[in-house]
């Protein structure tokens, strides 16, 4: 077996080039795209990490009809995960597409990318790229907060951390009869938990790479990582897990998040580039049950996960099963609380399966093929002197980004896949309109009946279910102008039903007079997707 | 106003220097606030500034936050700082008036201060209290709520919300279609409309003109009730729709918190108004408190949680505690029943003595302070709605009511305006509050002061095999409430209790929980960590005492620390002759 690994390894060593640069500094990044945008991109600041860096938004958008606030919104989320540069990265891809796109167009008159153009003149986009700068900063999972994850009084002091001075944290192995662990025979750089049931024996304990720093007889129980924000968010989140914080958005960087995204009622789609996903996999579904919040999509959403998800896989050429977590998580708030469908990857992952057919490499195999070809990410297992366990080994994967681990070349077309992608995805919504607005004389009274009819012709219904769950959004709203004349029966205003995705309609009906001449205007809202208005003189 | 009624702290001074009689005492006040009527936010703080300046070195005032509309959210912390540091006596979290309309509370708070240290030095009882622990006393949760229910026209529970605008009717717009004063009376009453009989549902009650019944059976009614005064200010057909706020900030704490479409006022998010992130924010620096209850107004209860059934039940041996607690105040407080939210009064999640309990593991209760029980002096039962009238007539001479008045409504036409003004219904008239403010701030220093009182009681050395030695030491707990509860124990909240054993010379070789009397090898050995540091995690439970016991190697003098988070910790010494 081990020889069939190298032989793959050899095939595959053509196409993995070395891994991809992180980002140094994702604010001067985004300052260089923002003075380049001729305005398109404007920052601000929507708040300090619990270190106290400022947490920028970038805002894109064209002058158009309607001022950005009443134009259709589109969030986008990256760098929550402090391990997730990737995310971070797109974002900022994104902007430097629709900087570009737009600077075509003024170039060309006419405009060959008018597209991008008139996109940004009708919608808005709220880019957010590093919602956790001191993960990023501090190479941390989380934020600057210390924890005391013992319980000592102590905070983050017996952390896993770099024993034998190579710059990297891995694995100590050592020999122990009560372990768990054995060398895979198969493998002997890879250990695998012993198979009792098939009379196997533990051989070896494993454990990070660690010391006894605070004396208190354990290794590395008091990580240094922080509050992980994305999972602080208030979606089903863990109480009482000091790493997800001490309650929901009880963080400076959720609270931030979710402060600006309340006082934006005109987002209506988000999209998540960090370590959670809910486009590989099949959206999970979930049934209302009391008081208890979602555990999963409703029936009713599901197709739009589904097709968004089919959409993304086409895009982007990536596939695999991934469970879609809700405990905390950017994605499942967005949905699940504000009511807004919202869609997450993690952009890139190492792989999980190498090669075809009898060659095929699957799991930590796959891993370790991966981390060899690009160099980085696996230590060979060496002798090392432990203060307190004597001699073991370390070695094996290293903790770091899985970002890192991302063949250089492969980044370009990721990207302007991903960009397609959201272009793709949001180009889905509602439309409503009003189909028919009639009248009808009754007899010789003077009197009239007024018909209408509302239609959604969009492929996304008026609200989604889950919106429609939470109330924060109202549903189209119309209104009657009687333009002088009087109304005998009927309501001058109101609101619709929740109108169907592709031909949801409702009709209404109102019985009128007035003068000779009158102009009755029916004008139909939905906020902030746009209406439609009718008018009919009698 | 207020200014006349609080006499300058110099004269009171002076007035104290005259020799003091006995027969006089807790009738010459130091600070004299008329407790039979109530305060508006202005003259709580007016009330707070007198205390503190009364008793500068037990009473200090600070500002933990300020409301949405930037008002101060003052505090009172009210300790003997000449027996020891604050920080290190258990605490007591009192608040009140989270509601805005929930007004008694907030003077029932300053009461208690009031009370105890106008006290001190004479009752001994009260200097026990003062003596051991520390109150932290926020009068009004809601300063903005309270100020515009006194101010403005209301009913008895409007103003209940923070005054941070929200778009109830989803029209874009904010609070822009709330009650109207119509009449200009400075009232929010109701709106009736007479109609031909037979056609309403309600009726003028015969023997009190001006009451409404609500027809039954066969009766014929002559009116339609209208709901609150108000007109449909924004045009949308609906009246009162979009009134102040509607965030209930008593469901926007963290623990089982759940959006607004699960808990009707929830907020956008746990403890996303300023008031409510102020507090939590001063709470969880104070890990000492031990102990909080949280003023309402109405239903004649003593509250505790859970909030929701889904969340099951508390460990049996806090229940044990709460039920204790509870049922003294039941003693204490005629009238009142101790019950548990979710099952006797209605589902609540994001509740605050569900936080802090069910989050923080402190022991915590909701008075609802009044009850139409107490209009009387023995109430085995409601009063009918006929002895209520009846009671309003004679006791209150019917000023409960406004007198009905025509009036011409854009929507509704001709109507009347009239009915139940603001004061009656959630608070007590003035010759009741007194004894209601009483009553509830006593049930808050008893519950006060069986917060946890952890002693040293006992260092024993007994000789072990071997030429080594046991030393046991026995902790007490004076007190109803364990230093930590069942359930910070369960969940992990905060730090453990510890004890720990120094000396030089000598080596501690284990140490643990003594099992059997009369075997003293039989230990259960803590597993982890330095032997030397024992680690109580369910710390010392309500009057009892618990016993380490460690092995020792050597000989000479050590030292026995405890130290608690929510009981004052102790030192003592031994020796190994």
């Amino acid at each position: 077996m081990l020889t069939t690994t190298l032989v793959l390894a050899g095939a595959l060593a053509a196409a993995i080039p070395p891994a991809a640069t992180p980002p140094q500094d994702p604010a001067a990044e985004l300052a260089k795209i923002a003075a380049r945008s001729d305005g398109l991109v404007t920052t601000s600041v929507i708040g300090r990490s619990a270190f106290g860096t400022a947490i920028e938004v970038a805002t894109v958008a064209a002058p158009g009809d309607t001022p950005p606030s009443d134009r259709p919104a589109i969030l986008i989320l990256a760098g929550l995960h402090g391990h997730h540069p990737l995310g971070t990265q797109l974002a900022l891809d994104h902007l430097a597409r629709f900087v570009d796109g737009a600077a075509a167009s003024n170039e060309e008159g006419d405009g060959a990318d008018d597209e991008t153009r008139a996109l940004l003149a009708s919608h808005v986009f709220h880019v957010i790229p590093v919602v956790n700068p001191d993960g990023q900063l501090m190479g941390r999972i989380g934020n600057a907060k210390a924890l005391d994850l013992d319980r000592d009084g102590r905070t983050d002091e017996d952390a896993p951390r770099d024993l034998d001075g190579d710059g990297k944290v891995t694995w100590m192995r050592w020999a122990d009869p009560d372990g768990e662990w054995i060398v895979d025979p198969d493998e002997p750089r890879l250990m695998r938990k012993a198979d009792t049931k098939k009379g196997e024996r533990g051989t070896h304990r494993m454990e990070l790479e660690a010391a006894d720093t605070d004396g208190d007889g354990q290794r590395g129980e008091d990580d240094a990582q922080g509050v992980q924000i994305h999972r602080n968010f208030a979606h089903r989140h863990e109480e009482f897990d000091r790493r997800t914080g001490a309650w929901p958005v009880s963080e400076p960087s959720t609270k931030a998040v979710a402060d600006f995204v309340f006082a934006h009622r005109n987002l209506v789609m988000a999209f998540v580039w960090d370590c959670d996903d809910n486009l590989l996999g099949k959206p999970k579904k979930g049934s209302p049950r009391g008081r208890t919040q979602l555990d999963g999509i409703l029936e009713d959403d599901l197709e739009l996960y589904e097709t968004v998800g089919k959409l993304y896989r086409e895009h982007t050429g990536r596939s695999g099963e991934v469970a879609d977590r809700h405990d905390g998580s950017a994605w499942s708030w967005l949905n699940f609380q504000v009511g807004i469908p919202a869609f997450a990857s993690d952009v890139w992952r190492v792989p999980t399966k190498l090669g075809e057919g009898d060659d095929a490499v699957e799991g930590e195999r796959a891993r370790l093929v991966h981390c060899l070809e690009v160099g980085q990410g696996f230590v060979d297992w060496h002798t090392y002197e432990h203060p307190e366990l004597g001699e073991i080994e370390l070695g094996g994967f290293v903790q770091m980004s899985d970002d890192l681990l991302m063949p250089a070349g492969a980044r370009e077309e990721l990207f302007a896949a991903h960009h397609a992608f959201l272009l793709d995805a949001i180009d889905r919504g509602p439309a409503v309109h009003i189909r028919e607005f009639t009248a009808e004389k009754l007899g010789q009274s003077g009197a009239h009946r007024l018909r209408a009819v509302l239609i959604n012709d969009g492929d996304l219904p008026a609200q989604t279910a889950t919106a429609n769950r939470t109330r924060r959004f109202s549903r189209p709203r119309w209104r009657l102008h009687l333009g002088g004349g009087s109304l005998v029966v009927g309501n001058d205003s109101g609101q619709t039903g929740n109108l169907a995705a592709n031909g949801g309609k409702e009709e209404l009906e109102w019985i009128v007079t007035g003068e000779p001449g009158t102009t009755f205007t029916l004008e139909l809202d939905l906020d902030p997707v746009g209406g439609d208005r009718k008018e009919i003189t009698r | 106003m207020m200014r006349s009624r609080i006499l300058p702290i110099a004269a009171l001074v002076a007035a104290s220097l005259v020799p003091d009689l006995d027969a006089q005492r807790r009738q010459d006040f130091e600070v004299d606030v008329h407790w039979n009527r109530l305060h508006d936010y202005d003259e709580l703080v007016e009330i707070m500034a007198s205390l503190q300046q009364a008793w500068p070195r037990h009473v200090s005032m600070s500002s933990i936050g300020k409301s949405y509309e930037g008002r101060e959210m003052w505090i009172l912390t009210v300790q003997n700082p000449d027996t020891g540091p604050a920080a290190d006596k258990p605490a007591f979290w009192l608040d009140a008036n989270v509601h805005g309309n929930e007004v008694q509370g907030g003077d029932a708070a300053l009461y208690l201060v009031w009370f105890l240290m106008e006290n001190r030095g004479e009752v001994a009882r009260v200097d026990e209290v003062l003596d051991r622990v520390v109150f932290y006393v926020l009068p009004t949760v809601n300063p903005d709520g309270r100020a515009a229910w006194f101010r403005e026209a209301n009913t008895a529970s409007s103003q209940r919300a923070p005054r941070k605008p929200a778009d109830d009717d989803l029209d874009g717009l904010f609070d822009e279609d709330p009650y109207d004063d119509l009449d200009g009376d400075g009232e929010i009453t109701r709106m009736r409309k007479k109609v031909p009989m037979g056609e309403g549902q309600w009726r003028e009650s015969k023997e009190f003109p001006g009451v409404m019944e609500r027809v039954r059976g066969e009766e014929q009614g002559d009116y339609v009730m209208l709901g609150s005064e108000g007109i449909d200010n924004d045009g949308d057909g609906r009246i009162n729709e979009d009134g102040p706020g509607y965030y209930d900030m008593n469901r926007n704490w963290p623990s089982s918190w759940n959006p607004d479409h699960l808990q009707g006022g929830a907020g956008e998010y746990p403890l996303s108004h300023p008031e409510t992130r102020a507090i939590s924010d001063f709470i969880l620096r104070h890990p000492n408190i031990a102990g909080v209850q949280s003023f309402h107004n109405a239903g004649g209860m003593i509250l505790r949680g859970p909030g929701l059934a889904d969340y099951g039940e508390y460990p049996r041996a806090d229940r044990q505690v709460y039920d204790q607690l509870g049922g003294d105040g039941e003693f204490m407080l005629p009238f009142y029943r101790y019950m548990v939210i979710h099952s006797d009064l209605y589902p609540v999640a994001g509740g605050f003595v569900n936080w802090t309990y069910e989050g923080l593991g402190i022991l915590s209760f909701t008075n609802e302070m009044w009850s139409n029980r107490r209009m009387m002096q023995d109430a085995e039962r409601n009063l009918t709605a006929e002895e209520d009238r009846k009671w309003n007539d004679l006791l209150l001479f019917g000023d409960d009511q406004v007198a009905w008045k025509e009036y011409e409504h854009p929507f509704y036409g001709t109507i009347e305006i009239g009915g139940d003004r603001k004061m009656t219904g959630r608070v007590p008239p003035t010759w009741l509050l007194e004894e209601s403010l009483h009553r509830n701030a006593a049930f808050v220093a008893h519950h006060a002061n069986e917060m946890p009182e952890v002693t040293i009681e006992a260092i024993e050395v007994h000789d072990a095999p071997g030429g080594l030695h046991y030393v046991d030491v026995t902790l007490k707990n004076h007190r109803m409430i364990p230093s930590r509860t069942a359930l910070a124990g369960d969940k992990k909240m905060g730090r453990p209790d510890r004890l720990t054993i120094s000396g030089n010379g000598l080596e501690i070789l284990g140490g643990g929980e003594p099992l059997d009397r009369f075997h003293p090898e039989r230990i259960r050995l803590q597993e982890d960590g330095d032997p030397a540091v024992q680690l109580l995690e369910y710390g010392v439970e309500g009057k009892s005492e618990r016993e380490i016991r460690w092995l020792v190697s050597g000989r000479g003098a050590f030292r026995i620390r405890y130290e608690a988070e929510k009981a004052t910790d102790r030192e003592a010494t031994g020796v190994i002759e």
